[in-house]
């Protein structure tokens, strides 16, 4: 009986493991709500280009603008869209969607775009997704998926697959994705492998120009751009990205990572719509600047500051 | 000789009368856009486009009545806008690049930074050749009432003055030509801020503004004076309560100031002294 007893135990402790394991190797759905809201982005919130000594005023630097903003279940509250980590906590870029593979990522998405009143979308790169989730306008052929109108909400039903691992862009699609993206209306999505070591710090760098200036998340010179900080020992992770026209060299000082072939770099070319990641686990103390190394795009602001402490 | 020598002369006369009004507006052309895409010049001015971009552009007018050759880094292109007008223009290369000029008869413009209650209000501006006097207008939010009357000098400029009482639009009227609106904010608020710590082994500071008259709703913002910022780094923002009042929690020994800004939650109308928090 006691024998049969224990038997009997440890079936059940060891079913309950097995099924406590399965359920954290299992795939997971990742609910996001977001909207399409009017804001008034400040480009230079401390009205100067502290290199050259050249100052702005609200009215060159401040656009009304729309973005992508992040919300609570059944749009109730706002939110912030990223960790102030990630890129200095506010609403350009939209909220970084994380997923591994083999989740799904389901997207509500209401526009509340009661400043041109135009129609939006949410179109996503390097996920899987039926045409329904596509967000893309095409006369005669695309659905309700790419023209969101005013008030109106869609729910777009991603898949993280094997070919999914890395960071990628997301961004109006709809007609009227140029002023939109102009306006600062995207974001990017993380993907990590099923089993990939998560970094201890993510950092986002969004190059993209923005009410004539040549912006990283939507700020322009040091001090506006994202401070991004990280303590030696710690696993760091860049994910890069633009849209737009231009081409841009993303460059840290101080550190190299390990490019494609082995071969170290410190300096990567990314176009419209392209996107990578680099990582390093930090060695390096001090205050450095990362910047596009285009010199005329650095020179209109895409430049910011990375503290490494000790 | 004599008539071909006063052609001559009134081609001279003709060349500085119209010059002596005319003025240039610049345009930067940059990777994707014209900055700033709208100008506002005074019929008879010229607009200067000069592409800083490593783009080749064109600035060409939607309908066909100017267009410049393919514009390369360092490269420019101007053109007159004799009469007024609105005139829409793109980039024949990348068509979303568009921009507008927009030519007037008569042109003013205020201080863009607020003034306080009673102070004078300096309003200038520019009207077309043959214009003798302008009338200024000015709507407080009942509609545009005369306020001042400026005689032109022989340049084509003016100068009003009008004193503060309270935020208006004014513009300045030409016969028939009218110039855009110009918005002057006028300061009747003031701002009281008292910083203590908090109290109960709590961390950090508390910062109490107060702003008379009331003005519940109104914006204020709380800066901090960051090394890291390069200066001043808007830190928390509040909206005024039902007694006009906010508070913001701030770190203690921290230099700070507060500001009450526009709707926008940017544009200062009252800077707060700048003050360091006890620590």
């Amino acid at each position: 009986m006691t024998s049969r007893y224990s038997v009997s135990v440890l079936a059940a402790v060891a079913f309950f493991f097995v099924l406590a394991f399965s359920a954290s190797a299992s795939a997971a759905t990742r609910t996001y709500w977001i909207a399409a809201v009017p804001t008034n982005w400040n480009v230079i919130p401390n009205e100067k280009d502290a290199m050259s000594g050249m100052t702005f005023t609200p009215a060159q630097t401040v656009v009304p603008t729309v973005v992508y903003r992040r919300y609570s279940p059944r749009w109730r509250k706002a939110l912030p869209n990223n960790p102030r980590s990630v890129t200095d906590g506010g609403l350009i870029p939209g909220p970084l969607l994380h997923a591994r593979v083999g989740d799904s990522i389901v997207v509500h998405f209401k526009n509340e775009d009661t400043l041109r009143h135009d129609p939006h979308s949410m179109h996503f790169h390097g996920v899987k997704y039926p045409p329904s989730s596509d967000g893309a306008f095409i006369p005669g052929f695309s659905g309700g998926d790419a023209d969101v109108k005013v008030g109106q909400t869609w729910t777009y039903r991603l898949k993280a697959v094997k070919n999914s691992v890395g960071v990628w862009p997301y961004h109006d699609h709809s007609m009227s994705m140029e002023d939109s993206i102009m306006g600062g209306m995207y974001g990017a999505l993380s993907i990590f492998g099923r089993h990939e070591r998560k970094p201890d710090r993510e950092f986002l760098v969004y190059f993209n120009m923005l009410h004539g200036f040549m912006t990283i998340d939507g700020r322009a010179f040091v001090g506006n751009t994202p401070i991004f900080r990280a303590r030696v020992g710690q696993l760091v992770q860049w994910d890069v990205l633009t849209l737009g026209d231009d081409f841009h060299t993303f460059h840290v000082h101080g550190h190299r990572w390990v490019g494609p072939g082995g071969v170290p770099q410190d300096t990567k070319t990314i176009g419209p719509a392209e996107s990578f990641r680099v990582h390093w686990v930090e060695d390096n103390p001090g205050t450095w600047l990362y910047h596009c190394h285009v010199e005329m795009h650095m020179m209109n602001g895409m430049i910011g500051l990375y503290r490494v402490s000790r | 000789m004599i008539r071909g020598a006063l052609v001559a002369l009134a081609a001279f006369f003709a060349l500085t009368t119209g010059t002596a009004f005319a003025d240039t507006a610049n345009v930067a052309i940059q990777s994707g856009a014209f900055v700033s895409d709208q100008v506002s010049v005074l019929a008879g001015d010229t607009v200067s486009w000069q592409n800083q971009s490593l783009q080749t552009h064109t600035v060409t007018a939607r309908d066909g009545s100017f267009g410049s050759p393919h514009i390369g880094l360092g490269g420019g292109f101007s053109q007159a806008f004799p009469a007024a007008g609105s005139f829409a223009y793109y980039c024949q290369i990348h068509p979303f690049m568009t921009g507008e000029v927009d030519a007037y008869d008569v042109l003013l413009h205020g201080p863009t930074q607020p003034v306080t209650s009673g102070d004078q209000i300096a309003l200038d501006g520019r009207a077309s050749a043959g214009v003798s006097t302008v009338e200024i207008q000015a709507d407080t939010g009942s509609g545009f009432a005369d306020v001042a009357t400026a005689a032109v000098d022989g340049t084509g400029a003016f100068h009003a003055s009008v004193t503060a009482t309270s935020s208006a639009q004014y513009r300045a009227l030409a016969g028939a030509g009218v110039s855009p609106s110009v918005q002057v904010a006028v300061i009747d608020r003031s701002l009281v801020v008292h910083a203590s710590r908090r109290g109960h082994g709590r961390g950090g500071d508390l910062v109490r503004v107060h702003v008379v008259p009331n003005d519940p709703g109104a914006i204020v913002v709380l800066q901090i004076d960051k090394r890291e910022r390069f200066g001043w780094w808007p830190s928390q923002r509040r909206k005024l309560d039902s007694t006009s009042s906010a508070v913001f929690h701030a770190p203690a020994g921290a230099r700070a100031r507060v500001v009450l800004t526009l709707p926008d939650g940017w544009t200062p109308v009252i800077t707060g002294a700048a003050m360091r928090l006890p620590r």
